[in-house]
C-alpha cells in the first residue's frame, strides 16, 4: 500500500475552536478580543472604566461599578442584550490581483447581567459575556482556505462579582471570580499539491497544481479556565472620577477536541504513466487508503490550548458640566501571552504554529449626554494598533491597527424598564498579511502575499429592568 | 469652564496622541503599461512557448521563452508562475548533436526526466503550454493526437491546458498552437512529410475554434500567433543546397568539402540544371543526413537520394507542409479578427532571416544549410567554414544559425526574444499599450 506522510495544516488553526453557545465575532476588537458587552458603553466606545453605565454591564467594564449607583431606589437589576457584528471585508492577492471575500454575515454575541444592592454599601452580581472571540468566514473557495476558511472562538466568561464603597462612598471596590468556558472550531482544506510522497518529492513536483483540494478538516473542542476581575473607582470631586480594573489572563486546555476529516474528490488522473501508477490513474485513488479508518486522514481526537491575555484599564470621566460626561480610558493588553498554538492529533501529530502577538495600547473617549432626565445620547472613539505582528496576518485573523466610532441612545421607559441602542463603525488599515505558509515552519512576513482590507458594523441593544 | 476646556482639548489631542490609520500598500505589479491588460496573463502552447530548445527543457530554457519574456516586460514576471523543471531537465536539452546517441546536459546520453522544482505558493500556472502539443491538446489529455507526454503531466499535473488557463482566471492569452499539426510529419524519421501526420484542416480547424472558444468564455483579450513555415526551418534543407554544395555546379556556389564518398544523386539538382532534379522542393532533414556524412567520413560509401520517400520530404509532401501551414494561418487570423483579438503571423520575421546573408565571419540567423562540425581532429581545431561567407564553427555541434537550438527545430534563446518583440509590438499596436521591447 502506497503511504503518503501528510503534512496538515491544521495547526494554522489550533487557536480557532469554538464553542456552541455563543459566537463573538473578533473583527471589531483588538486581537481575538471583544469589548462590545453593552449597548450603552458601546455608544461611548467603551470608555467606562470609571463612569458606568446603569445597566449591570459595569461586572465587565468595572466590578466596582456595580455599587456605584443610588442608595435608594430598586436594589435589583437584571439586564440582557447583544450585538451584532457585521464584518465586511476580503483579501486581494498583491501579484494576481484575485479578490476573497469575508461571507457577509451578521453575528450576535450576547450578554447577560444581574446585581443587586445587598446594603447600601454593598452589592453583587453575576454577568455572562464574551471578553474573547472570534468568528471568521471566508467562502470555501478562498485563496487562503489551506491555512482557514473558518475560524471561530467563544470564550463565555460566567463571573460573580461583589462590591463595596467606602470613605463617604468615594471609594469602590469590586472584585468577580471568572469561570470560563471556551469552544474553539477551525475549517480547512488540505492541498494535494503539498503532500508528500515516500520519496520526498510533493505531488506538486509531479505537476498537480497548487490549490488542488483533497481533504476538508473541521476541527473542534472545547475547555475551561479560570480567572479574576479586579476594580476600583475613586471620586476625587463630584466632577471627577478615577478609574481601574484588571482582568487576570487565563490559560484554556482544550483536552477534547476532535478532527473530522472528509475526503474531496480532485477529479484528477495522471496524464501519463509515473513510476509504479499507471497512466489515467485517479487520485483521488491513490490517497483513498489515507481516510480509511486507522489512517492518517481519518476522524481522531487532539487536544490543544489557549492563552487569553489579561487586560489593565485606566481612566478619567469628567463633568464639564451638569447633563455631561466625558471619558478617556486607556487600555493595555498583554497580547504577548498569544506567542503560539500548539495542536496535537492522534494520527496527524503535533504542529507548533507561531503567532508571536504583542502588548498592544488602546485609547478610548467617550461621552455622554443627558437630554433629559430619561434620556441620553452617547459618541464614542477609540483606536489601537493591531496585536499580530505582519508575519500572523492570515486568514484565521487579518487584524491591524483599527479605529472606531461609535453612537447611541439610551431611555428610560416608565420607572423600571430601560433599553439602549447602539451603533459601531470599525475602519480596518488595510494590511498586507499571507494565505499560505509557504512551505516554512515558522513564516516570515516576507511571504506576504497579499493585502487584507476589513471594516465593520455594529448594531446593540440592551434591555434592562430594575426592581 | 477649565473643565470645559480640558475637555474640549482631550478630545482634539487624543487622535494625534493615539495615532492615525496607516494603510499598507498592495505592492502589486505596475500595471500601467497594459493597462492592466496583463494582470493574469496566461501563455499557452506548445514546445516554443513552453521553453524547448535543444531538444530539451528545463529551468534555464524555460526562463529563455519568450512569453516569459513577454511577462517581464510587461511587468509582470512575479505574477507569472512558470513551471519550472529542475535541472538537468525532462529530458534534459542536447548538448553535442553530432553524435548518437546525442550527449545531453549533465552528461548523459539517456532521457530522463526531473521532477519540477518545489512550487512554493505559486498560486496557478501560467505558462501553460506543453511540449509536442497539437490543436487537439489544449482540450484533451486523452485523444492519441494530443500527444499526450510526460511534460503534460508534469506542467499540467492531469488538467489540460484550457483547464490550466481557465483556473488562473486570465486576464490575457498568447495561444501559440499549431506547429505540431505539420511539424510531426517533418520530423517523421520513417517517412519524413508524411502526409498522414498533417492534421487535416477542416479537423484543424474545429479543434482551434474550440481553444478560442474557450479562451472567449474567460473574458480575456488575447493574442492569436500563427504556425511557423515548418519548411522553413534549418531542420531540413533542400536537396538542391546539398546537390549544388557537393558539385559546385550552381553559379556563386563552391563545392562544400563533402567526402568524396558521399554522393548526393542528380535528382536532387535545381530544376535548371541539365539534370532537371527537384532538389529546391525537396526537404533533407538534417537528421537523416548526417549520419550519412559521418559515415562517409569514415569511407562508407553513402547516397543522398531525393527520390527517397523514407529519407526526404518530397516536393508534393513539402507542398503539403506549406498549404497546411497556409490553411492554418488563415483561419487563425479570422477567428482573431472575430474576436477583436491581436493575431501574428512569425513567417516574414523567419524567411528575412532567412534570407539575410551574414556579415563575414558571422553565422548566419537562419542557416540554409547545417554547419556541420569538423569531421576530422584538423578541421575541428581549424573550424569548419559555414557557409561561403559564414564564420567558423569551432564547437562539436551541427549548427543551424543564432536563431535556432541544436536541434535545428526550436528557436534559440536569441530567437525568444526576437519572438517576444514581435509578440509585444503587435499587443502594443493592437491594444495601446506600451510594453517596452526585449531588445538583442
Amino acid at each position: 500500500m502506497r503511504r503518503f506522510p501528510v503534512r496538515l495544516a491544521v495547526g494554522a488553526c489550533a487557536g480557532a475552536l469554538a464553542a456552541a453557545a455563543v459566537a463573538p465575532s473578533s473583527l471589531h476588537a483588538q486581537g481575538f478580543g471583544v469589548y462590545e458587552q453593552g449597548a450603552c458603553t458601546m455608544a461611548r466606545a467603551g470608555a467606562a472604566v470609571a463612569s458606568s453605565c446603569n445597566d449591570g454591564s459595569a461586572i465587565y467594564f468595572n466590578p466596582a461599578g456595580i455599587v456605584a449607583g443610588p442608595d435608594s431606589g430598586p436594589a435589583t437589576l437584571i439586564s440582557a442584550g447583544g450585538t451584532l457584528v457585521g464584518a465586511r471585508g476580503g483579501f486581494t492577492d498583491r501579484f494576481t490581483g484575485l479578490e476573497s471575500r469575508l461571507q457577509d454575515k451578521f453575528v450576535p454575541v450576547p450578554n447577560l447581567y444581574l446585581t443587586h444592592r445587598i446594603r447600601p454599601n454593598l452589592a453583587a452580581g453575576i454577568g455572562l459575556f464574551a471578553p474573547y472571540g472570534l468568528t471568521i468566514d471566508w467562502d470555501p473557495t478562498s485563496q487562503g482556505r489551506f491555512l482557514a476558511y473558518h475560524s471561530r472562538i467563544a470564550g463565555v466568561y460566567i463571573q460573580p462579582t461583589v462590591a463595596y464603597k467606602f470613605l463617604d462612598d468615594r471609594v469602590s471596590l469590586g472584585a468577580g471570580f471568572d469561570l470560563s468556558y471556551v469552544g474553539v472550531g477551525l475549517k480547512q482544506r488540505v492541498d494535494l499539491a503539498a503532500q508528500t510522497l515516500p520519496t520526498g518529492a510533493t505531488f506538486g513536483m509531479l505537476g498537480v497544481p497548487t490549490g488542488t483540494d483533497f481533504a476538508n478538516v473541521e476541527v473542534s473542542g472545547h475547555g475551561i479556565g479560570a480567572g479574576y476581575h479586579l476594580g476600583t473607582q475613586i471620586k476625587v470631586t463630584d466632577r471627577i472620577q478615577l478609574g481601574a480594573r484588571y482582568l487576570s489572563r487565563q490559560l484554556i486546555k482544550v483536552n477534547s477536541a476532535t478532527a473530522k476529516i472528509t475526503q474531496i474528490e480532485t477529479g484528477l488522473a495522471t496524464a501519463t504513466a509515473l513510476p509504479g501508477i499507471p497512466a489515467g490513474t485517479p487520485y483521488d485513488a491513490l490517497v483513498a487508503p489515507q481516510f480509511a479508518d486507522g489512517g492518517p486522514l481519518s476522524d481522531q481526537g487532539g487536544s490543544t490550548y489557549l492563552r487569553f491575555p489579561d487586560q489593565l484599564v485606566l481612566g478619567v470621566a469628567v463633568k464639564p458640566f451638569e447633563r455631561a460626561t466625558l471619558e478617556f480610558d486607556y487600555q493595555y493588553t498583554w497580547w504577548s501571552v498569544f506567542d503560539q498554538l500548539v495542536l496535537s492529533f492522534d494520527r496527524l501529530g503535533t504542529r507548533v504554529q507561531h503567532e508571536g502577538y504583542r502588548n498592544r495600547s488602546t485609547f478610548r473617549l467617550g461621552g455622554e449626554y443627558a437630554l433629559t432626565d430619561a434620556t441620553a445620547l452617547r459618541l464614542g472613539w477609540y483606536t489601537h494598533k493591531g496585536a499580530a505582528p505582519a508575519e500572523t496576518v492570515t486568514p484565521l485573523l487579518p487584524e491591524g491597527d483599527r479605529t472606531s466610532v461609535t453612537a447611541g441612545i439610551g431611555t428610560r421607559l416608565g420607572s423600571a424598564f430601560r433599553v439602549d441602542v447602539a451603533y459601531q463603525y470599525i475602519d480596518q488599515a488595510d494590511r498586507r498579511g499571507r494565505t499560505t505558509d509557504g512551505g516554512l515552519a515558522v513564516p516570515t512576513a516576507a511571504i506576504n502575499n497579499g493585502l487584507y482590507m476589513f471594516h465593520a458594523h455594529l448594531i446593540g441593544a440592551t434591555f434592562a429592568y430594575a426592581f | 469652564m477649565q473643565l470645559r476646556t480640558l475637555a474640549a482639548v482631550a478630545l482634539a489631542a487624543l487622535p494625534l496622541l493615539a495615532g492615525c490609520r496607516t494603510d499598507d500598500a498592495l505592492g502589486g505589479p505596475d500595471l500601467s503599461a497594459t493597462h492592466g491588460l496583463f494582470q493574469r496573463y496566461v501563455a499557452m502552447g506548445n514546445s516554443i512557448t513552453a521553453g524547448f530548445q535543444s531538444g530539451g527543457i528545463n529551468d534555464s530554457t524555460q526562463a529563455q521563452s519568450y512569453a516569459v519574456l513577454v511577462a517581464q516586460q510587461a511587468g509582470v514576471s512575479q505574477s507569472f508562475f512558470v513551471p519550472y523543471l529542475n535541472r538537468p531537465g525532462c529530458p534534459a536539452p542536447i548538448q553535442v548533436n553530432s553524435v548518437n546517441p546525442p550527449v545531453l546536459v549533465g552528461g548523459s546520453t539517456t532521457p530522463g526526466c526531473a521532477l519540477r522544482r518545489p512550487i512554493g505558493s505559486m498560486p496557478f500556472v501560467s505558462n501553460v503550454a506543453v511540449p509536442n502539443a497539437t490543436s487537439f491538446s489544449p482540450l484533451s489529455n486523452t485523444d492519441p493526437a494530443s500527444n499526450t507526454n510526460i511534460l503534460t503531466q508534469m506542467i499540467l499535473g492531469g488538467r489540460t491546458q484550457v483547464q490550466a488557463m481557465q483556473a488562473a482566471k486570465p486576464t490575457f492569452v498568447s495561444a501559440w498552437i499549431g506547429n505540431n499539426d505539420v511539424l510531426g510529419a517533418l520530423t517523421s524519421r520513417t517517412n519524413p512529410g508524411n502526409p498522414a501526420l498533417v492534421t487535416p484542416l477542416p479537423v484543424f480547424q474545429a479543434n482551434y475554434k474550440a481553444l478560442v472558444d474557450s479562451i472567449a468564455a474567460t473574458g480575456a483579450k488575447a493574442i492569436l500567433i500563427g504556425v511557423a513555415d515548418v519548411a522553413s526551418i534549418p531542420y531540413a534543407t533542400p536537396g538542391a543546397v546539398y546537390w549544388c554544395l557537393k558539385t559546385g555546379l550552381c553559379p556563386g556556389v563552391p563545392a562544400g568539402g563533402f567526402p568524396p564518398t558521399l554522393t548526393v544523386a542528380n535528382n536532387c539538382s535545381p530544376a535548371s540544371t541539365p539534370f532537371a532534379g527537384q532538389g529546391e522542393a525537396t526537404l533533407i532533414p538534417w537528421v537523416i543526413a548526417l549520419p550519412k556524412f559521418a559515415a562517409a567520413a569514415q569511407g562508407v560509401p553513402q547516397t543522398i537520394d531525393c527520390a527517397v520517400d523514407e529519407e526526404v520530404v518530397l516536393p508534393a509532401e513539402t507542398q503539403n507542409l506549406q498549404a497546411a501551414v497556409t490553411g492554418y494561418n488563415a483561419f487563425i487570423k479570422a477567428q482573431a479578427a472575430e474576436h477583436d483579438w491581436a493575431y501574428l503571423d512569425v513567417n516574414p520575421v523567419l524567411v528575412a532571416a532567412k534570407a539575410e546573408i551574414p556579415a563575414a565571419g558571422q553565422q548566419p540567423k537562419v542557416a540554409t544549410f547545417p554547419c556541420l562540425p569538423g569531421l576530422t581532429p584538423a578541421q575541428v581545431a581549424a573550424g569548419t567554414p559555414c557557409g561561403p561567407s559564414g564564420g567558423l564553427n569551432k564547437t562539436p555541434n551541427v549548427l543551424f544559425g543564432t536563431y535556432f537550438s541544436l536541434d535545428g527545430a526550436h528557436p534559440s534563446a536569441l530567437a525568444h526574444r526576437v519572438i517576444a518583440d514581435s509578440v509585444i509590438a503587435t499587443i502594443n499596436a493592437k491594444y495601446a499599450t506600451t510594453i517596452p521591447l526585449a531588445g538583442l
